[in-house]
């Protein structure tokens, strides 16, 4: 069942808050370049999951395994997986003492160990890609929420990672700004990057997903490409989910 | 626009209290409150006192303008005329009267020119304002007319003990020589005269910093790079500074005995605030940490310390314990331990107390070990801390080794200071969003690396108002170290009030000190204003 190109693979992933149990035996495989489009109600536990994924949360029971390392609790393996997976959050969390150019290089130069130089390149080449070279040298402070999460993006993409994961990226935006943030996921995607993201924007899962998971307390119900997902869903809480959110 | 005007115009003047209305205004205004009639006849009693005070009073002499041989100079009679004190009142009088009618006038034909709209708001609201306005003019003018008579026009400036002398009895202000004549006491104690240049010197190399830095921060594109130079200089020269004020190798040495005045305030201050600031940051974290048990980094430290302290703590002869024990005739068990046991002992006691505290806090114990210090030392005054040092340190010493006394103070005041400073640092450790740490963990940055790229710098910009605010109180708290035996700025003082010379002189030589620590203060906590706008520019 696996194969080499499998690049993230959940075995039986159980998470515990006390005595709550959040993640209840997850387990799936992404293949590289493969974009994953997880949905679901809130408080189901897919933003644990997908935060499992680079121990910014950790599982208690199952194994995790990303870029052929195993995440358990050796340090060293765990900064080895940050370094390949980017993460993008909802609440965008840019550095706000540092500009633009800054929240980028910083992690360039201090664990890829680059030059200035040669990290100040690749921003600007980040930042042409999410379109907005021209704000290098603001503080976060001074850019509008889809511009602020535009740079997380590019923050990302800096280190060159090969996997990246997005936390709810459009959900604290402004209408007006959620597609100029989802325009530079697509262009990530249709790259071949392989990307989980958890989102509730429909119309991206039904365009640029190759898979769509949906989520309910703490497992994957069902997983199947944006088409059949959509159109005939299998399991009775997929289709009750799909009906509260799609005709309102 | 004109009704507008006209409506704000009827209701200025239903709000003023100058309507000829008089039983109305007084309801109104007077008798609403009984404590408001109160004040006005305490207010009314005070100004008839005062005023009386001033038309009887001794007029102030001016030994200001003195002549040499004691006779009033003309100068002297015109200042002494316009700050007769019937003539200030009489004026004060007047143009209170001059604005009250002024008030009245323009309420009267609801029109108000020049400042009399002002006036009627801000000075006489009322008959309860006016009278308010009345007494508080009258305060602070003979306030001032006080200070000053005293302390300029009144004041005797000789630094000459016998023209002090002379004219010490018909001097009516303050006699400054006091100050002037011990310049050299109150800025560095009994430093030696011919070791004065160090000290000129250590001075020559802070103004000398201080230059390069403000041109440093103020030109950025030239010398940005100069920067972090900077920052090593001024880390550097603190140590550099003491020791050159100690005596470089193949210089007379002075002894910190001999360090006073000034100087040591600034010594104490700055050294403390300096080497408590680390020690407060890492107990910050400390209190922090979640890391469960022992990081090996600690435990190598931790031996290391009690390698040597065993070293230096060592009993020279096996050392013979009474160890008290029921059931047993005698009731005392004897026992003579070798050095290396006894050593033993005491490290393993000391580090069972720490890992005991850690075992109660879930088997964390750097967090344990924080918590203990910080909460210990917060919950004594600092002049036990410096009782602790000066007292308790040596008993725990080997007989042998004797301790700087001023270095002993000092650590006292570091080791209170750092409880303090953690404290204020974790506040700002706690105002930083769980966000950014994640944001610092997600990009791959070590523990370290967010800590020092991502997280301090934005906590530590937060409590700058509480970390000067801590460092202004260290400054005037030096002043404590004056009841163990060291001669800081406030103990010279009382050193200076019992020479001879100048007995008695309590009064100038006090203002003179307090006058000194309000200056420093008060220069520090303005820099911590201007850093915090500089630092805030632009972000948030």
């Amino acid at each position: 069942m696996l194969s080499d190109n499998d690049i993230i693979i959940c075995e039986e992933v159980h998470k515990w808050y006390g005595e709550y149990h959040a993640l209840r035996g997850v387990s799936t495989t992404v293949k590289e370049g493969e974009v994953v489009v997880i949905i679901g109600p809130s408080g189901s536990g897919k933003s644990t999951w997908i935060r499992t994924i680079n121990r910014l949360e950790e599982h208690q029971k199952g194994r995790i395994i990303v870029d052929g390392t195993e995440l358990n609790n050796d340090l060293r393996n765990i900064q080895e997986i940050r370094r390949e997976v980017g993460m993008v959050f909802q609440q965008f969390n840019l550095f706000p003492h540092l500009t633009v150019m800054q929240n980028i290089t910083l992690a360039p130069i201090n664990v890829r160990k680059w030059s200035r130089d040669r990290a100040e390149e690749e921003a600007m080449k980040q930042l042409e890609r999410v379109k907005i070279p021209e704000q290098a040298n603001k503080y976060p402070g001074q850019l509008s929420g889809g511009q602020q999460q535009r740079v997380a993006i590019a923050r990302a993409l800096a280190m060159q990672p090969k996997i990246m994961l997005f936390d709810e990226p459009t959900s604290a935006l402004d209408p007006e700004m959620i597609k100029e943030v989802l325009d530079a996921m697509q262009e990530l995607a249709e790259s071949g990057m392989t990307i989980m993201a958890v989102t509730h924007e429909m119309g991206f899962a039904k365009n640029v997903a190759n898979r769509v998971i949906f989520f309910d307390q703490g497992n994957i119900v069902e997983e199947k490409p944006p088409q059949q997902f959509f159109d005939n869903p299998e399991e009775e809480r997929t289709k009750l989910f799909l009906n509260q959110i799609l005709h309102h | 626009m004109a009704t507008l005007s006209h409506t704000q115009d009827t209701s200025l003047t239903t709000s003023n209290r100058f309507e000829l209305d008089i039983p109305e205004y007084f309801r109104n205004t007077v008798f609403n409150s009984i404590w408001r009639v109160v004040f006005a006849i305490l207010m009314v009693a005070a100004n008839i006192i005062i005023i009386r005070a001033t038309f009887t009073a001794k007029p102030v002499g001016l030994s200001f303008f003195l002549a040499p041989n004691g006779v009033v100079t003309p100068l002297g009679n015109a200042i002494l005329f316009l700050t007769n004190g019937a003539l200030l009142t009489s004026i004060i009088v007047i143009l209170w009267l001059v604005g009250l009618v002024a008030v009245v006038i323009s309420a009267g034909r609801h029109h108000w020119p020049g400042p009399t709209q002002w006036l009627k708001d801000s000075l006489y609201t009322g008959p309860f304002g006016a009278m308010v306005t009345l007494a508080g003019v009258t305060l602070i003018v003979f306030a001032i007319r006080g200070l000053l008579s005293w302390a300029v026009f009144g004041a005797l400036f000789s630094t000459n003990p016998d023209a002090v002398k002379l004219l010490k009895d018909v001097t009516p202000g303050a006699i400054w020589g006091v100050i002037g004549a011990n310049t050299k006491l109150f800025s560095v104690g009994q430093f030696p005269s011919e070791q004065i240049w160090r000290v000129w010197a250590s001075l020559g190399i802070v103004l000398l910093l201080a230059a390069l830095s403000l041109l440093a921060w103020n030109f950025s594109s030239p010398l940005k790079a100069f920067r972090k130079v900077l920052v090593w200089l001024w880390l550097l020269s603190l140590p550099a500074i003491l020791w050159l004020l100690y005596g470089l190798p193949g210089m007379e040495t002075v002894p910190t005995l001999r360090w006073g005045g000034f100087l040591l305030t600034v010594v104490l201050s700055v050294v403390g605030v300096v080497v408590s600031f680390p020690i407060g940051l890492m107990l910050a974290l400390g209190r922090r940490s979640e890391v469960r048990g022992v990081p090996y980094l600690w435990m190598y430290g931790a031996g290391l310390l009690f390698i040597f302290w065993g070293v230096a703590g060592f009993p020279s002869e096996p050392v013979t314990l009474n160890i008290p024990v029921l059931f047993r005739d005698p009731p005392i068990w004897v026992v003579t331990l070798s050095p290396v046991a006894y050593a033993l002992l005491q490290a393993i006691f000391i580090v069972g107390i720490f890992w005991s505290i850690g075992y109660f806090l879930g088997g964390n114990i750097i967090k344990a070990f924080s918590v203990a210090y910080i909460e210990m030392i917060r919950g004594v005054p600092l002049i036990t801390v410096l009782f602790m040092a000066q007292i308790l340190l040596p008993i725990f010493l080997p007989k042998d080794v004797e301790i700087d006394n001023l270095l002993r103070v000092t650590v006292g005041i570091i080791l209170f200071s750092a409880a303090y400073l953690a404290e204020n640092v974790r506040g700002g450790l706690q105002a930083i969003p769980k966000g950014q740490y994640e944001a610092a963990m997600a990009v791959g940055l070590s523990n370290a690396q967010s800590m020092r790229l991502i997280i301090l710098p934005q906590a530590l910009r937060l409590v700058i108002p509480a970390i000067v605010g801590q460092f202004i109180s260290l400054f005037k708290d030096t002043s404590l170290v004056s009841i163990v035996g060291l001669l800081d700025l406030l103990k010279i003082a009382q050193v200076v009030v019992a020479q001879p010379d100048w007995l008695g002189l309590q009064r100038e030589t006090y203002a003179f000190v307090a006058l000194v620590y309000w200056i420093f203060s008060f220069a520090m906590s303005r820099t911590s204003q201007r850093l915090e706008k500089k630092l805030g520019v632009g972000q948030y």
